[in-house]
C-alpha cells in the first residue's frame, strides 16, 4: 500500500532544519575564527579572558534566532 | 555597592615621614595618589615640590636594593627545605645579614658551579659508558698487541650506518668496521684499523660527518676493559662527590634558608616603603602626601596617627572636583550573600567609580538562569554535595571558595527549579518515583518555555535599563538619562503590546499602549539622536537572546531522557546502570560549564550593557595592593 506523503509537513520539517542548520553552520564558523583569535590573545594577556567569553558568545545569537524561526515554523 | 571614597591630603614634618607611611601602611586604607597635581601646581606659591631623598635615605635604598638582589639570588641557590622557623627581627640585625649573606653566596656560588661541572661530566660518563659496554664485544682480541687502533663512532639513524660502511669501503683504506645496538636503542660503530693510517681514517670520518666519540685523556692509552673500569670508577667518585655536594646544600638550606626567607619579607616591605617616597611632595619642612581612601576610615587613621606621633601629623579630607571622578579608585564592598559573586564581576574590567556595582544584580540573577536552565532536583543535589565539599576543603583558597560558594546558591535554585519542572535525573523521578512536573513539563511545553524565557529577558532588560537611568542621574548627563527612560518605556509598552495578543483582558490596552508609543517616539529621538530607534531594535533583540535560557534547558532535559532510555534498553541491568552513569555524569559536567557560560554572557553582553561603564581603577591601598 502506497503511503501518503504530506508535503506541507515535509516542507515544514525542511525549513525548519533548514533555518537551525544554516545558523548553527555560521554561528560554528564565527567562533572558530574568535576562538582561535581568542586562544593566540589569551595566551599573551590571560586578564583578557572576560572580554574573550564575551566575544565568542556573541554569535550564538545567531543559532537561538534560528531556533526561535524554527520553532515558531514547526509550532507556530 | 561602591564604597564612598574620600581625598585627603597628609601633612607632617618631614622627619617624620617614614614612621607614618608605617603606620599608614599598617593600617591598609590610603592609595597614595602623585597624579593629584592640582594640589602640587597650587602649591608652587607655597613651594610644594615632589620630595627629594636625603643621602641617608638613599644610600639606606640602595643598601637595601643590593641585599635583595643577594638574598633573592642566595634563596635561588639553596634547595627548598622545611626550614627552621626564624625569630630573628631583621632590622636590627641587618648590618650582620648582609656580611653573612656575602659569604653564604659566594660558598653556594662555589657549590653551584663544582655542582654543573660534576652533572656535565656525570652526563658525558654516563655515555662513554654506554659505548665502552657496547664495543668491547666487538674488539678484536689482541688487536691492541697487534699494532691496531680503534676509532669509535657514533651512528644516529640506519642511513647513517649505511654512510659508514659505505665511507669505510672506499675511502677509509679497508678498515674494518663493526656495528652494535646499544641498550638505549642508538648505534655505535667500531673501526679498527693500523696505528700509522688512524689520523688519515679520523680526517676521513670528519669530511664526512661522522661524529668520533672522543674518550676523555684519562682513559687515553688504555686497552678497552681497562677504559671501562676506569670510567666506571670515575663515575662512582663523582657520584659519591656529587651526594655530599647535596648533603652540604641541604645542611646550609636547613639552617638559614627559614632566616633569608624572613630577611626578605622585611627587604621587600621596607623597600615598597622607601619607593612609596616618590610620591610623596614636601614643603621646606614638611612632607605632603594625597590620596583616596574610603570616608568611613578616615576618623580611624587620624586616631592612628595620633597614637603613634602626636598631633604632628594632620589628615584633611578635601572636596573631590568633577574632573577627577574618573580618577577615583573604586572598592567594592557587598553583603556575605553577595560578596562571592564579586567574582564574576572582578572579571570584567572595574567599573567607574560614579557607575553602579552590578554585583548584587548578578548575586539574584545568576543563580536564577542557572537554575532555570539545569532545573533537575537529582542534579541539584549533587551539585550541591560537590560545592559544599569545595567551601569546606577550599578554606585557604579564596577565589575557589567563592566558586564553591556561587556553585552552592546555583544548586539550591537548580534543584527549586527541578521541582517546578518535576524532574529527577530527567524522566527517572517520573519512571521509578510517579514524580509527576507539576506546573510544566518541559519537555512538551515548548512555546510555555518560550515564553518564560523571553519575559524573565524583558524584566533583566527593563531592569538594566532602569539602572542606567539612575547611572546617568547620578553622573548629571540629563539628555541620556532622559534618552534611557524613553528606551524603558518604550520597552515596557511593546511588551504590553506584544502580551496583549495573548491575554485577551489585556486588549483593551492595545490602543493605549500603542499612543503611549508615539508619545514616546519623538522624545526618544530627540533624547537619544537619530540611533536611537536602533538602539531600540538592539534591545529587543537582547530580550530574544533569552530565549537560550530555554534553548538550552530543553538541550539538557533531552539529554537526561536520552540516558535514561539508552540505560533502559541495555538489556542488563548492571550495562544499563553503568550506561546512565556515564551519561547523566556527562550531562552533569555540561550541565554545569553551559548555564555558567550562557548566564554570565547574558549579564556581561546583554545586562551590563545597559547601565555600566567601565574604566575604573581598582582601589589598592598601602599594604594591601598585589
Amino acid at each position: 500500500m502506497d503511503a501518503v506523503v504530506n508535503w506541507d509537513k515535509v516542507l515544514l520539517a525542511f525549513a525548519a532544519a533548514l533555518a537551525l542548520g544554516v545558523s548553527a553552520l555560521a554561528t560554528a564558523w564565527v567562533q572558530s575564527r574568535i576562538g582561535a583569535s581568542g586562544a593566540g590573545a589569551l595566551a599573551e594577556k590571560p586578564e583578557l579572558t572576560a572580554t574573550i567569553i564575551i566575544l565568542l558568545a556573541i554569535p550564538e545569537t545567531i543559532v537561538i534566532l534560528g531556533f526561535v524561526i524554527a520553532a515558531m515554523i514547526l509550532l507556530g | 555597592m561602591i564604597i564612598r571614597m574620600s581625598k585627603v591630603e597628609i601633612a607632617g614634618p618631614r622627619e617624620l615621614l617614614l614612621p607614618a607611611l608605617e603606620t599608614i601602611e599598617r593600617t591598609g586604607v590610603l592609595q597614595i595618589d602623585a597624579s593629584l597635581r592640582e594640589r602640587a601646581e597650587e602649591g608652587a606659591e607655597r613651594d610644594v615640590r615632589p620630595l627629594a631623598l636625603d643621602g641617608r635615605t638613599l644610600a639606606e635604598r640602595l643598601f637595601l636594593e643590593d641585599l635583595r638582589i643577594k638574598v633573592e639570588r642566595l634563596l635561588e641557590l639553596l634547595p627548598v627545605v622545611e626550614a627552621r622557623e626564624s625569630y630573628l627581627s631583621p632590622a636590627r640585625a641587618i648590618n650582620s645579614v648582609a656580611a653573612l649573606v656575602t659569604r653564604h653566596l659566594e660558598a653556594c656560588e662555589a657549590q653551584a658551579r663544582r655542582r654543573d661541572a660534576l652533572q656535565a661530566e656525570l652526563a658525558g660518563l654516563d655515555r662513554y659508558l654506554v659505548f665502552l659496554a657496547t664495543v668491547q664485544s666487538l674488539a678484536p682480541r689482541d688487536a691492541e698487541k697487534a699494532g691496531l687502533e680503534y676509532i669509535g663512532v657514533e651512528v644516529r639513524d640506519p642511513a647513517a650506518l649505511e654512510q659508514l660502511t659505505r665511507v669505510a669501503g672506499s675511502v677509509l683504506l679497508g678498515a674494518e668496521v663493526r656495528t652494535a645496538r646499544a641498550e638505549d636503542g642508538s648505534w655505535f660503530g667500531l673501526l679498527t684499523t693500523e696505528k700509522e693510517l688512524a689520523d688519515k681514517l679520523k680526517e676521513g670520518l670528519r669530511g664526512n660527518q661522522i661524529p668520533e666519540v672522543a674518550l676523555p685523556d684519562y682513559l687515553a692509552g688504555l686497552s678497552l676493559p681497562a677504559k671501562l673500569d676506569a670510567a666506571r670508577a670515575r663515575h662512582d667518585k663523582l657520584s659519591a662527590e656529587l651526594t655530599a655536594l647535596e648533603h652540604e646544600a641541604h645542611d646550609l638550606a636547613f639552617a638559614w634558608r627559614g632566616m633569608y626567607a624572613n630577611v626578605l619579607d622585611w627587604l621587600r616591605h621596607r623597600l615598597g616603603l622607601l619607593r612609596t617616597s616618590a610620591a610623596v611632595y614636601e614643603t621646606d619642612r614638611c612632607f605632603v602626601l594625597f590620596g583616596w581612601m574610603p570616608s568611613a576610615g578616615i576618623d580611624a587613621l587620624r586616631r592612628a596617627l595620633v597614637e603613634r606621633h602626636g598631633d604632628a601629623i594632620v589628615v584633611e579630607e578635601k572636596e573631590i572636583l568633577r574632573k577627577e571622578l574618573e580618577d577615583v579608585p573604586v572598592a567594592l564592598r557587598n553583603p556575605a550573600y553577595f560578596r562571592p559573586f564579586e567574582l564574576l564581576v572582578r572579571l570584567l574590567p572595574t567599573p567607574r567609580y560614579t557607575s553602579i556595582d552590578p554585583t548584587p544584580y548578578v548575586g539574584i540573577f545568576f543563580p536564577l538562569f542557572f537554575g532555570m536552565i539545569l532545573g533537575d532536583i537529582g542534579y541539584g543535589l549533587l551539585l550541591l554535595l560537590a560545592a559544599a565539599g569545595i567551601v569546606f576543603f577550599a578554606r585557604q583558597r579564596r577565589t575557589l571558595r567563592q566558586a564553591g560558594q556561587i556553585l552552592l546558591v546555583s544548586s539550591l535554585y537548580t534543584i527549586v527549579f527541578g521541582v517546578v519542572y518535576g524532574e529527577f535525573f530527567g524522566d527517572l523521578g517520573l519512571r521509578l518515583l510517579g514524580l509527576e512536573a507539576p506546573w510544566l513539563d518541559r519537555r512538551t511545553a515548548i512555546l510555555p518555555m518560550l515564553y518564560f524565557a523571553l519575559a524573565v529577558g524583558g524584566v533583566h532588560i527593563t531592569v538594566g535599563l532602569a539602572l542606567g537611568f539612575a547611572s546617568s542621574l547620578r553622573g548629571h548627563r540629563t539628555r541620556e538619562a532622559f534618552a534611557r527612560l524613553a528606551s524603558m518605556l518604550a520597552m515596557l509598552c511593546l511588551a504590553g503590546v506584544l502580551a496583549s495578543y495573548f491575554a485577551p483582558v489585556a486588549d483593551l490596552l492595545r490602543k493605549p499602549l500603542l499612543m503611549a508609543l508615539l508619545v514616546i517616539a519623538p522624545v526618544l529621538l530627540l533624547t537619544g539622536g537619530m540611533l536611537a530607534p536602533f538602539e531600540l531594535l538592539r534591545h529587543v533583540g537582547n530580550v530574544i537572546s533569552y530565549v537560550r535560557i530555554m534553548a538550552v534547558g530543553l538541550a539538557s532535559v533531552l539529554l537526561a531522557y536520552v540516558a535514561n532510555r539508552l540505560a533502559g534498553a541495555a538489556g542488563s541491568v548492571w550495562v544499563g546502570v553503568v550506561v546512565a552513569v556515564l551519561l547523566h555524569a556527562f550531562n552533569i559536567v555540561l550541565g554545569v560549564f553551559a548555564p555558567t557560560i550562557h548566564a554570565l554572557r547574558l549579564h556581561y553582553v546583554e545586562f551590563f550593557s545597559k547601565f555600566i561603564e567601565t574604566g575604573g581603577k581598582r582601589y589598592q591601598p598601602l599594604g594591601k595592593a598585589d
